[in-house]
């Protein structure tokens, strides 16, 4: 597995995503947008992990961030991960 | 002119008593005769069978190998002709009756062909269809309006024939047919379904409990950078959370 970048459709960019995330009262650039989304995976996969009762090791965390099949089906597991009420919130509509 | 009847006076005879004991609804199915007589009738004539066999069904490899099935279907033809056959009208037994024989094994051998089931009528169609194009030496892509006109045939009916004609070239195959001799999979195993394996769908539900677990003890930061990154729209999780 020598791919060294992980391409996501439909994705935004670090860039964009800090530029919103400042927009929206949390201050930061697309450095720390990079930094939070790897610690938000990590501690995700690390979470979903523990559930399902064979918790991952730090090095097999950073194995999987590395794969592209993962993000993918990351990609396909977080929006089912909203729940009803926050899909539908009257206040974001 | 009336053809001399070569069927014997005692087959005759036996013939007009039957005639006699057959009693008929209104559209002229036999509701009951003696079936003493018929059986007798169809044993005095059994050998008619054998011939007809042997003159018509004996040069195909495919034929041999039916025979004793195609024998069985020629008595059944031979009691229908007892059951139709006039003697007062004066022809052979066996003119009447190698017909009736003769239906009965072909539309056998025809149920044989195709492991999809034609009608009948759309059988009788293909073949005269194709006895036409063969008169005329062209192919059967090539029938024209006029071939049809000529047999009284309407274009659905083409079309229901031409459908027939191509299940002839299906491919049958079991699907619990190993792929190879070398590989233990079956056709089964490979043929994609469309029901849901139940342990992968309970597994399915169990991961995205897990993930529903594990995404809510992300703080809001991550997870609104999370959701951005892979194209899902975070506002609504915001805005929930200024509502609380």
């Amino acid at each position: 597995m020598n791919q060294k970048y992980i391409t996501i459709e439909e994705g935004e960019d670090y860039r964009t995503i800090a530029t919103k995330m400042t927009a929206l009262g949390y201050k930061m650039n697309h450095a720390t947008a990079r930094n939070i989304l790897l610690s938000g995976m990590r501690k995700f996969m690390l979470n979903i992990s523990e559930s399902l009762g064979r918790p991952l090791t730090d090095d097999e965390c950073s194995m999987l961030v590395m794969r592209q099949d993962i993000h993918e089906v990351l990609g396909d597991i977080l929006p089912l991960c909203l729940t009803e009420e926050t899909k539908q919130c009257p206040v974001a509509k | 002119m009336t053809p001399k009847a070569n069927t014997n006076e005692e087959d005759l005879e036996l013939f007009k008593k039957y005639q006699t004991t057959k009693i008929l609804d209104e559209n002229g199915k036999i509701l009951k005769a003696d079936v003493t007589l018929r059986n007798d009738l169809a044993q005095r004539n059994a050998k008619l069978v054998t011939f007809v066999i042997n003159k018509f069904y004996s040069k195909k490899q495919k034929h041999k190998e039916l025979r004793s099935d195609l024998l069985q279907e020629g008595h059944l033809g031979l009691f229908d002709a007892i059951d139709g056959f006039k003697p007062e009208l004066g022809f052979k037994f066996s003119t009447y009756a190698t017909w009736w024989i003769r239906q009965s094994v072909n539309s056998y051998l025809l149920d044989q062909e195709p492991m999809l089931h034609i009608p009948s009528h759309i059988r009788t169609a293909r073949n005269k269809l194709f006895n036409l194009a063969k008169e005329r030496s062209t192919a059967f892509k090539d029938i024209g309006k006029d071939m049809l006109d000529e047999l009284g045939m309407t274009e659905k009916m083409f079309a229901s024939v031409t459908a027939a004609v191509k299940t002839k070239s299906w491919f049958c195959q079991s699907i619990d047919e190993q792929l190879s001799s070398s590989m233990d999979k079956t056709l089964k195993d490979v043929i994609p379904s469309n029901s849901v394996d139940m342990s992968i769908s309970v597994d399915n539900k169990r991961i995205l409990t897990a993930a529903k677990e594990a995404f809510s003890k992300l703080n809001l930061r991550e997870k609104c950078v999370l959701l951005e990154r892979y194209g899902v729209d975070c506002s609504g999780i915001l805005a929930k959370e200024n509502v609380k």
